[in-house]
């Protein structure tokens, strides 16, 4: 048995399952053809498809031929628990309105928390599945300038990647990704838009797992001008035709297809749609300025290699040599930092991630919510099931007469309390395969269904079985099993009949308490939100049409300008090298400062036409905005915003000078002062910021005004005229802003579908708990009617209760809402104040919620005839 | 004897039996018919097939060496049987000999 394989790696539990229902002499054979077919299907059709192949195999395979003889199973034991069995079910089909609510009430806490279990799996695996993932890192820069300004940046130099190589024996191999953003590929004098073309160093298939469909990875990217695009991309440009060998031309190269690859996973920090070889661009691939960061670098480790030696080398060596004598005498200090390539999607805290980050916060937020859900349902478990014991007593009393042991009595309501989740179990499993497609459309979540094989998810489904199932069945199970026989027989010790009732309200007080906290969380967020929509971000985002022009179409800059401008609803037209939204680069240069000796400093540096100001209806606060009246303003004014005026301290900002370099011997003189407006998110503060002037750039915005669509549509018509063979592709500034906030508002989302959901459930849990109260208090009401009681006051005799459970709960919840407000604010630079309005809002809510609920039934039990009730007594 | 029952899926698991000799197993038979008449079908079906066959005497089985891509765990090689031969030459007799009693004008469709 020498030569034999080991069994490839099958998901353990359907291994398991199919072991448990297959004989023993005949394991063999089938397993190993479910083996063969895995193995084939492998290489045919990819993991995941071979894994769900297997899975349908095994169910498929659970039938008699295979079966372990019954004979060898049955026992007493087993008869014992089919009678469990079928006790529980009957009691359940005996009170089908009690059985509906618990288990509609299970179902709906075990779907939401499934669908928060597939959320954090999905944050927590990313790029878990690269080969040898423990031995990636990305090397990114941490800076500090001599005023103690700090910038942290996923970017470093070019030389760095292979320098690291050369000199570190610990490194095994590098790649360098260097973005070229949104490209256009053009494929037989036809365009389409790629987002996120990467150029690449031919190793990026060493160090990264890309499941190629053609060609070969080992040598695709070997050559200058070479590509390999996504399976989607490939078929969006080439439809049907085989893409390898196809040209496509962008703006700068004419590149060859060399390969297919699989889209990558959604969990990948950073998603590339096409990589192109770097060696096409030969300077930038050959660059030795290592002062210049602009691109991402990521290292593979050897086996035995310790991450923190290779950082404090880097640090050391790398620094000494080659950094050191750049950045010393502009008093800025340089760090590297090696970040694990798995931890950066929820610990990065660098500028300029490829993809949004997630964050470990929010994986507590989300677990905690999860698990409200499933207590919130398990109490409405317990009290209902208590709360009823009384209808239990009479039997709990025969069996014990008849010689049942306490123990399983306890084993019999367990039973039935697993009975109750597993049904819930299965009902929530075909309920997520429903809704998951209508949650990721509605709410913009990217869950995925396959996932639900994945051990982590099983372990957790398993998780929620165990906790419902088990401990909600447990306490009504000790609680019933200690009724003595003669008690029980009695008439069901009238005084103690319905378990403990504050244990009960202690649960639904906190049933309370949960809801208000969940409830006034999601109305902050909901707040923050509106006022991130709404804020004024110190420029008018409305009405702004931006979009690029690309390669040649630039020189013809003007004609387009003129042209627009004949439109009396285009006011103006302005062309800048970034627009707010996007980045900005970040160049040292020497600067005055208030005590007017220049000073190396790192610039934030946008360059912008006269008209940059008026088309976003920015203010000028001091001196003037650039215009063409000055001549001496194209080649020696400057503007700056008012974060800058702060950061230098200048006291009379104009007239300060600047020099774009060290060596030139142009000083360019500040003109005026742009007030603060947000160039990027608000959970950014506002960056200072230098204006150049620069007549032609590539970034066009153009401010409308009336019926924008019908002046869109001109803009696009005189772009086809231009452009002929470019597609038109524009947006609206304040879709670049909402962009920003997307994350945010999936999580607020999120957070509103399970608050919405815990409020359901546990009014659920109420009405169950309000009907039994009714009932069981019926002929108490209906002597306080005959007495002479009003309807009102028997109303507020039974729902008093419940409302004083409301006001216990509220107290605590408004505590922690408030301090998880205050924390999840301050994530933002600019954020709302919490309003203590709110608080008592959502208490009122939910105390209506509790009245409505509970006071139908109070409702109907006072209104019930009296006679019908007493003329049994 | 009487006749030899064959469902029409077990026939055609026996007819696989027999063409691959002594390569026959379930994996092999189930990619069999998926090339000779494009059924796909799941692999219980044909594990289903193969023990009612063996059962009613049709096939006989024996185990192979250890097989290193399915773990080192052995095959289930299944040989058609005298009986099983009997029960194919019967099948295929009848449907001859029903098949030649229909009257051509049962095809005619024209008029």
């Amino acid at each position: 048995m020498e030569s034999v394989n080991p069994s490839p790696k099958l998901p353990r539990i359907l291994f398991l399952f199919f072991r448990w229902y297959c004989k023993r002499e005949r394991f063999e054979e089938l397993h190993g053809d479910l083996e063969e077919l895995y193995i084939d299907r492998l290489e045919e059709e990819g993991k995941t498809k071979a894994v769900l192949h297997y899975a349908w195999d095994v169910l498929r395979c659970c039938q008699p031929y295979a079966w372990k003889k019954l004979e060898s199973q049955l026992n007493s034991n087993t008869n014992m628990i089919s009678n469990y069995l079928r006790i529980a079910v009957r009691h359940l089909l005996r009170q089908p309105g009690y059985a509906a609510l618990n288990i509609l009430g299970l179902t709906l806490g075990i779907v939401s928390s499934l669908v928060i279990l597939l959320y954090l799996n999905q944050e927590l695996s990313f790029d878990n599945y690269h080969k040898d993932v423990d031995l990636l890192y990305r090397i990114s820069t941490h800076f500090e300038e001599g005023d103690g300004k700090k910038d942290d940046w996923v970017t470093t130099q070019m030389p760095l990647g292979p320098t690291v190589k050369e000199t570190f024996g610990e490194v095994s191999q590098y790649v360098r990704f260097m973005s070229q953003g949104r490209a256009r590929l053009e494929s037989n004098n036809v365009s389409y838009y790629v987002e996120d073309l990467y150029l690449v160093d031919s190793t990026v298939f060493d160090v990264f797992t890309f499941e190629f469909l053609q060609g070969d990875p080992a040598t695709a990217l070997n050559q200058p001008n070479s590509i390999c695009l996504s399976e989607s991309v490939a078929r969006r440009i080439f439809k049907g035709e085989n893409p390898l060998g196809q040209s496509l031309e962008t703006d700068n190269y004419t590149l060859e297809v060399k390969g297919v690859y699989r889209d990558q996973p959604r969990n990948s920090h950073i998603i590339a749609n096409a990589l192109a070889s770097a060696s096409t661009d030969q300077n930038r691939y050959n660059s030795q300025q290592w002062g210049s960061f602009g691109n991402y670098t990521y290292i593979k480790l050897n086996s035995a290699a310790d991450a923190q030696v290779v950082e404090d080398k880097l640090n050391k060596e790398i620094m000494d040599q080659y950094i050191k004598v750049i950045f010393d005498r502009y008093d800025l200090t340089v760090e590297y930092e090696l970040l694990p390539i798995r931890d950066i999607h929820l610990y990065s805290e660098f500028e300029g991630e490829p993809q949004p980050l997630g964050s470990m916060e929010y994986i507590y937020v989300f677990s905690a919510v999860a698990i409200f859900l499933i207590v919130i349902a398990c109490i409405n478990y317990m009290n209902l099931a208590t709360a009823r014991s009384m209808r239990r007593s009479l039997e709990v009393g025969i069996r014990k007469t008849m010689g049942a042991q306490r123990g399983t009595l306890i084993f019999q309501f367990i039973a039935e309390s697993v009975v109750v989740a597993f049904t819930s179990l299965i009902l929530s499993l075909a309920i997520l395969m429903l809704v998951v497609p209508s949650i990721n459309t509605n709410l913009g979540t990217t869950l995925d269904l396959s996932q639900l094989l994945s051990s982590e998810i099983i372990m957790g489904i398993v998780l929620i079985l165990i906790v419902t199932g088990i401990l909600s069945g447990s306490y009504p199970a000790f609680y019933l099993s200690a009724f003595t026989p003669t008690k029980a027989l009695r008439g069901a010790g009238a005084a103690k009949r319905s378990g403990n009732p504050w244990l009960r309200r202690g649960l639904v007080g906190l049933q309370f308490a949960i809801s208000i906290f969940m409830l006034i969380s999601t109305f902050i967020i909901y707040d923050q939100m509106q006022y991130l929509r709404s804020k004024d971000l110190g420029f008018d985002k409305e009405q702004v049409a931006t979009f690029r022009l690309r390669g040649s179409a630039a020189d013809r800059l003007e004609i387009l300008r003129n042209r627009l401008l004949q439109n009396p609803n285009i006011s103006t037209v302005s062309s800048a090298t970034s627009v707010p939204g996007g980045g900005y680069p970040n160049f040292l240069m020497p600067i005055e400062n208030n005590e007017g000796v220049m000073e190396d400093l790192g610039l934030n540096t946008v360059g912008i036409d006269f008209d940059f100001f008026p088309t976003l209806g920015v203010e000028i606060g001091e001196g003037r905005n650039f215009s063409a009246q000055f001549s001496t303003d194209t080649s020696h004014a400057v503007m700056v915003n008012e974060a800058m005026v702060r950061r230098l301290g200048w006291e009379d900002p104009i007239g300060k000078r600047i020099q774009y370099s060290r060596d030139s011997t142009v000083f360019h003189k500040v003109i005026g002062v742009a007030k603060d407006f947000h160039q990027s998110s608000l959970h950014e503060p506002i960056e200072p910021l230098l204006f150049a002037p620069q007549l032609s750039n590539r970034r066009v915005m153009v401010r409308l005004n009336g019926n924008y669509q019908e002046t869109m549509a001109f803009v696009g018509e005189t772009w086809e005229e231009l452009f002929p063979n470019l597609p038109f592709e524009s947006q609206f500034l304040d879709q670049n802003f909402l962009a920003f906030y997307e994350e945010d508002q999936i999580r607020g989302n999120l957070f509103l579908g399970f608050s919405i959901m815990m409020i359901v459930i546990a009014s659920l849990g109420l009405l169950g708990l309000a009907s039994f109260t009714a009932e069981q208090r019926r002929k108490e009401i209906s002597i306080r009617k005959v007495l002479g009681a009003s309807v009102q006051g028997l109303i507020s005799l039974l729902v008093k209760e419940f409302v004083f459970l409301v006001l216990v709960g509220a107290l605590p919840a408004f505590v922690f809402a408030y301090l998880f407000a205050e924390k999840w604010l301050q994530e933002f630079e600019y954020h709302v104040s919490i309003n203590l309005l709110l608080f008592v809002l959502v208490a009122g809510i939910i105390m209506m919620v509790t009245v409505s609920t509970t006071g139908i039934h109070a409702l109907r039990a006072a209104q019930a005839n009296p006679s019908n009730n007493l003329k049994n007594e | 004897m009487g006749r030899l029952y064959l469902g029409e899926f077990e026939e055609v698991v026996l007819l696989i039996t027999a063409i691959l000799y002594e390569e026959a197993y379930a994996v092999a038979i189930k990619a069999e018919i998926a090339e000779q008449s494009g059924r796909k079908v799941n692999i219980s079906a044909v594990h289903k097939a193969l023990y009612r066959l063996e059962e009613k005497g049709m096939l006989k089985s024996m185990m192979s060496d250890p097989v290193a891509k399915r773990g080192g765990k052995r095959r289930r090689l299944f040989r058609i049987t005298p009986v099983g031969k009997r029960a194919l030459d019967e099948s295929m007799e009848l449907r001859t000999k029903l098949r030649n009693q229909v009257p051509e004008q049962a095809f005619q469709w024209n008029q």
